[in-house]
């Protein structure tokens, strides 16, 4: 286990090392004087020149990089041209939102998903089968953003049974914060659910159809037993990789449903900063999100291997 | 993964067209484009006309839709916003399929270091959640422009099409037909060109199927953020945010739009669901 | 299956009347009357109110706090330097000037307690209020008035300010209580200009300690001092404990939370997580029959407008620009953009009824899109394709953006809509290198600003590199005037000239849009939209 450990977090360096060079080339792409850039046109001649030289910005291309990669790797992810705050304390304080976004996201569609799939595949060909693909099929169509705006004119405007906008820490208060959660990460989770149900539905079709399971009910085991002890446990592996892929989806779609909800995490932040020109955060927020992803990642490839051995040996 | 050959492909059109499912979709998708190539013709309105007197109306007699803040109808909008939708959509997938397919196809043919070179760039592009991705490179190549997303939808979803093309090429390397065109000695084009190519249409289509309703989604996404079309172009997804100011003195704007925007997707998604099932019985969403 | 049982019961739960039959349209038919279906107010106060964090009046540990939903960020909070609304809006309440504007828009004492002027109208005499102090703890005195004028007066400084205060020839400071600023002839707007948020007086050793910039500091001695600012997200100013005035500022906290999108803003105020906040034409129509909040609508000394750039082809073309004045229907934007709360307008407001032109009657005003088209074609011009500019966090600027290409659209002209934040536009109007570019301009109280600071050759706002001597002589004129009837003369030729140069279009003077708690009481409404009523303003619990 330990030797397919090592692999696998050998494997992503060379991932993080181009997630790097890519988001360092993201920002001295955009033409025009990266000090001035950086820092915004309100700033002082004083202020460029120091830039500038703090930064080395007129050696070559690549001694910059590993400059601003050395920094990276201590933590100092620079600052804001707008508030001179340093740029990572903040992006980590956004992110606690956007990870409660995503975990409760995360949650309500796994609560959807497995029971349906699995409901789905036991009564294959039946008309509820067939309802629960077309309603899958539904949730992977419709735009999270207009499903949101949906939720808030429905719910909110009309019914009046939650908060339209706004945010309330789960830390600070789970039953507000929880209120204020609900509607954006249906919004949010409803295609997640989507397609983790046709995964569960398929994964799990695939797996009764194996020897051992007719050994099962060979044996007298009813149905429950069988679909619960023994096929949903193996079906569930292939389900795991695909929910690593459904939070990068999640991370993505952050991004829209704070903007819809007025949530302050960083998806909004990264969405300001782009129309405030203010790069610094542009490069830190990308970064860091690709980072949380590519972790995530790893951890589901782990996981994976210690559930399943063959995949250790591969 | 067993190849369909030319034989069978009228065999695969006469399954399709009895699988309910992908004609559904093919309906819907047909009829969408057709509307869009027709707005000029049929739309009852110009899709920036303006008619004051006539603000934030529910459906009518005289716009079966209704209209928007400035009085705009809002089906004329919708039809041009079709083409729009489709598109970005085309381009930016065909962008995908060329830059992607062709990396792909080449990183399995030759292998070796080219290979391990290619695949790990599209590992980092993989990293990045598609449309934050999306979003950085608009970022940089400027937003409010439409050719600039169709390009940035390209670049994010290129490496699904050269994971796919590298794997269908493996699979396909070590069959006899393409080992004997080899050992005759045939030049390595004529042999993508005339073996490798036609035996992964199959999966690829599908896979164009979906990547056309991501990107669909993803253009909406970016128009609705404000990074993709500039206002007053009729891009359902900046329709749609433009209409919640409205939403509590008028909710229709902000139903249509995105009713819409649903419709195509699952056109798009249903064919190519239709098409997996009928294509390749092994992949199909449990059958 | 979901969403079309959502999308009936929503379209169920608004069932409007049906619109009023008109005769068969073939185009597009016009209603007859203004019966519009009506939409069930469905803003009533929600009586199972799920609110998040409902808050009354918040009596912190050292007493109230005002919260306040602002729509943009400040870009930066330096009195000489910031244009915007948004900034002054802020740093009006953390500097004093000479002289403050009441609600009647007249200068009052503000540092200076009384005034002389000279019978020759050159040398205006400031006796200061003792005992002021900054907020560093520091006594103000002459020096710092004198300070800070030549601090706007100099270049290096680019101070917005800096063409008010231009005809000054020397200041002098006698005493520590008093300045005397002499003038190079006599200026009749001089008095109201010493009342601008622009001529906050900051203390020096703030600005030398900050290279000259105090964008994010606070150098002032006004009733709030700044305790915080994260930009875009909080400013939180605290009163000055040693304010001069009794019983000013009423609030013990005032704090802005930067909300740009509307609806979240009016969601706030509705749960009572802001007290106060400003609104759109649309946010007004919807919050209006609310009867938990308090909307309230007010004049404005404002104009929003379409500027061209008038040295960039094809707009350094008088008839190219005439062709455009034709082709905006202003009707039609103060119909669509304003929901009808606005008016048509020149260069100076009609609501400064003593100066402004009657604009009812001005050919140009009138759509007329053959002659526009005419225009085009006289000039050579087709086909041209060009960028209009708007900020992106002011609705009524994208709306009219909007409006505007749909009509010039008519006429061959193709401009692309861009909304621009905040810094990035008004970084643009700063550098004059836009083409087309909508925006909104506070006129002031007196018609020298309206006509001169925005188009006189060396007004500070002119960005759109227009120049007439005509307008530069009827301003200098105006300026030193000292009869109404010949200064009403010169400026209404000015006004006159303006409009048929048309450097810019003037869309609308639109009106002003509030909504607070009914908590807040003694806020006083200003015609040029700043918010000093905030330093009476108090809330009660």
């Amino acid at each position: 286990m330990t030797q397919y450990v090592i692999r696998r977090v050998l494997a992503i360096i060379p991932v993080l090392f181009g997630i790097s060079v890519l988001v360092f080339g993201l920002v001295h792409l955009i033409p025009g004087d990266v000090a001035q850039i950086l820092l915004g046109t309100q700033a002082t001649d004083q202020q460029l020149a120091t830039l500038r030289r703090t930064f080395g910005l007129d050696r070559p291309l690549p001694i910059q990089y590993v400059d601003w990669l050395s920094h990276v790797l201590v933590g100092d992810f620079g600052v804001s041209f707008r508030t001179d705050r340093p740029v990572l304390p903040d992006l980590v304080q956004r992110f606690g939102v956007t990870l409660q976004l995503t975990l409760v996201s995360m949650l309500i569609a796994l609560a959807v998903a497995i029971p349906l799939g699995a409901a789905s595949a036991a009564n294959r060909g039946k008309l509820s089968d067939g309802l629960s693909r077309v309603i899958a099929l539904l949730g992977l169509s419709i735009p999270n953003f207009w499903l949101g705006t949906l939720l808030i004119l429905f719910v909110s405007l009309v019914l009046h049974w939650l908060p339209p906008v706004g945010f309330v820490s789960l830390l600070d208060n789970p039953w507000l914060g929880i209120q204020t959660l609900i509607l954006p990460a249906l919004a949010l989770g409803t295609a997640v659910a989507a397609f983790i149900m046709r995964m569960v539905r398929s994964s799990l079709l695939e797996v009764l159809r194996q020897d051992y399971i007719r050994t099962a009910h060979a044996k007298g085991l009813r149905e429950f037993t069988v679909l619960y002890r023994h096929a949903l446990k193996n079906a569930f592996i292939p389900v795991l990789t695909v929910i690593g892929v459904q939070v990068g989806y999640l991370l993505g779609g952050a991004v829209i449903i704070e903007s819809i909800f007025s949530l302050p995490g960083m998806g909004r932040f990264l969405l300001d900063s782009i129309s405030n020109r203010d790069y610094s955060i542009v490069q830190g927020g990308v970064l860091f999100i690709a980072l949380i992803f590519c972790l995530v990642n790893l951890s589901v490839d782990l996981v994976y291997g210690w559930l399943d051995p063959r995949i250790r040996y591969e | 993964m067993a190849g369909s050959t030319r034989a069978s492909a009228t065999n695969n059109l006469q399954r399709f067209l009895r699988n309910g499912i992908g004609m559904v979709g093919a309906i819907i998708v047909l009829g969408t484009i057709v509307l869009a190539v027709a707005a000029p013709v049929i739309a009852p309105y110009g899709a920036e006309e303006t008619h004051p007197n006539w603000k934030l109306y529910p459906p009518n007699e005289y716009f079966l839709m209704g209209t928007d803040e400035f009085g705009r109808d809002i089906l004329s909008r919708i039809l041009f916003g079709a083409q729009i939708s489709l598109e970005v959509g085309i381009i930016s997938v065909a962008i995908a399929l060329i830059v992607g397919g062709a990396s792909g196809l080449l990183a399995g043919f030759r292998g070796g270091w080219l290979d391990g070179v290619i695949m790990r760039c599209m590992d980092v592009l993989f990293a990045f959640p598609a449309i934050l991705l999306a979003i950085g490179i608009m970022a940089v190549l400027g937003t409010g422009n439409i050719l600039n997303a169709m390009l940035a939808i390209g670049i994010v979803y290129a490496p699904s099409f050269a994971r796919l093309a590298r794997a269908s090429v493996l699979s396909l390397k070590e069959m006899e037909f393409v080992q004997a065109a080899r050992v005759l000695g045939q030049p390595e084009m004529r042999i993508l060109a005339r073996h490798i190519v036609p035996n992964i249409l199959a999966p690829m289509t599908v896979q164009i199927s979906f990547a056309l309703s991501t990107a669909i989604l993803t253009e909406a996404a970016l128009s609705f953020l404000g990074l993709g079309t500039p206002p007053s172009v009729p891009s359902w997804g900046s329709m749609l945010s433009a209409s919640r100011r409205y939403v509590e003195l008028d909710p229709w704007p902000a139903i249509f739009p995105g009713l819409a925007i649903m419709l195509l997707v699952l056109g798009f998604n249903l064919f190519g669901d239709g098409l997996r099932d009928v294509l390749d019985p092994r992949l199909r969403a449990g059958d | 299956m979901l969403t079309i049982l959502l999308t009936l019961v929503v379209a169920c739960a608004r069932a409007p009347e049906a619109p009023p039959a008109t005769a068969v349209p073939t185009a597009a038919p016009t209603p007859a009357a203004a019966a519009k279906p009506t939409v069930p107010a469905s803003a009533a106060t929600p009586t199972n109110a799920p609110a998040a964090a409902p808050k009354t009046a918040t009596t912190t540990a050292s007493g109230t706090e005002l919260v306040i939903g602002k729509d943009q960020e400040a870009p930066g909070l330096d009195p000489a330097k910031n244009p915007a609304q948004a900034a002054t809006r802020v740093f009006d309440l953390m500097y004093s000037r000479l002289t403050r504007l009441d609600a009647n828009m007249r200068p009052q004492p503000d540092l200076a307690q009384t005034w002389d002027i000279s019978p020759d109208g050159k040398t205006y005499t400031f006796h200061l209020r003792q005992g002021v102090k900054f907020h560093n703890g520091r006594e103000l005195t002459s020096a710092d008035v004198k300070y800070t004028y030549e601090r706007i007066i100099n270049p290096d400084t680019a101070s917005i300010a800096k063409s008010f205060f231009d005809p000054i020839d020397h200041i002098d400071a006698p005493d520590p209580s008093t300045v005397r600023i002499v003038l190079k002839e006599p200026n009749t707007p001089f008095l109201v200009n010493t009342a601008a948020t622009w001529a906050g007086i900051v203390a020096r050793e703030v600005v030398d300690a900050n290279g000259g910039d105090l964008n994010k500091v606070d150098a002032g001695s006004g009733p709030f001092m700044l305790q915080e600012w994260t930009p875009d997200t909080r400013t939180v100013l605290v009163r000055n404990p040693n304010y001069y005035l009794p019983g000013q500022p009423a609030v013990d906290k005032i704090t802005f939370l930067i909300m740009p999108d509307e609806n979240a803003r009016i969601a706030a105020l509705r749960t009572g997580n802001v007290q106060f906040t400003v609104l759109s034409a649309a946010g007004f129509d919807t919050l209006k029959n609310d009867s938990s909040v308090k909307a309230v609508e007010g004049p404005t000394l404002s104009y929003a407008y379409l500027g061209m750039n008038v040295n960039k082809p094809p707009f350094d073309k008088p008839e190219v620009r005439q062709a455009i004045s034709y082709a905006v229907d202003r009707n039609e934007i103060i119909n669509s953009v304003f929901r009808g709360h606005a008016r048509p307008t020149g260069p100076v407001p009609s609501a400064m009824a003593d100066w402004a032109i009657d604009v009812s009657q001005i050919d140009t005003y009138t759509p007329n899109l053959d002659k526009a088209r005419q225009l085009m074609a006289d000039a050579g011009v087709s086909n041209v394709k060009t960028t209009m500019q708007a900020m992106s966090t002011l609705s009524y600027q994208v709306d009219a953006a909007q409006v505007i290409r749909s009509q010039l659209l008519k006429i061959g002209i193709d401009a692309e809509v861009q909304p621009l934040e905040v810094g990035v536009y008004v970084d643009n109007w700063k550098k004059k290198n836009m083409d087309l570019m909508v925006g909104g301009n506070g006129s002031g109280t007196n018609p020298d600003r309206a006509v001169c600071f925005f188009f006189c050759t060396d007004g500070s706002a002119n960005v759109w590199n227009y120049t007439n001597p005509q307008v530069d002589s009827d301003g200098a004129e105006g300026r030193t005037a000292t009869d109404q009837a010949a200064a009403k003369a010169v400026y209404t030729d000015a006004q006159k000239q303006i409009i048929n140069d048309a450097p810019n279009l003037f869309l609308a003077n639109q009106n002003q849009f509030l909504a607070y708690s009914p908590k807040l009481q003694n806020f006083t409404v200003m015609p040029d939209e700043s918010w000093p009523g905030l330093i009476t303003a108090s809330l009660s619990s």
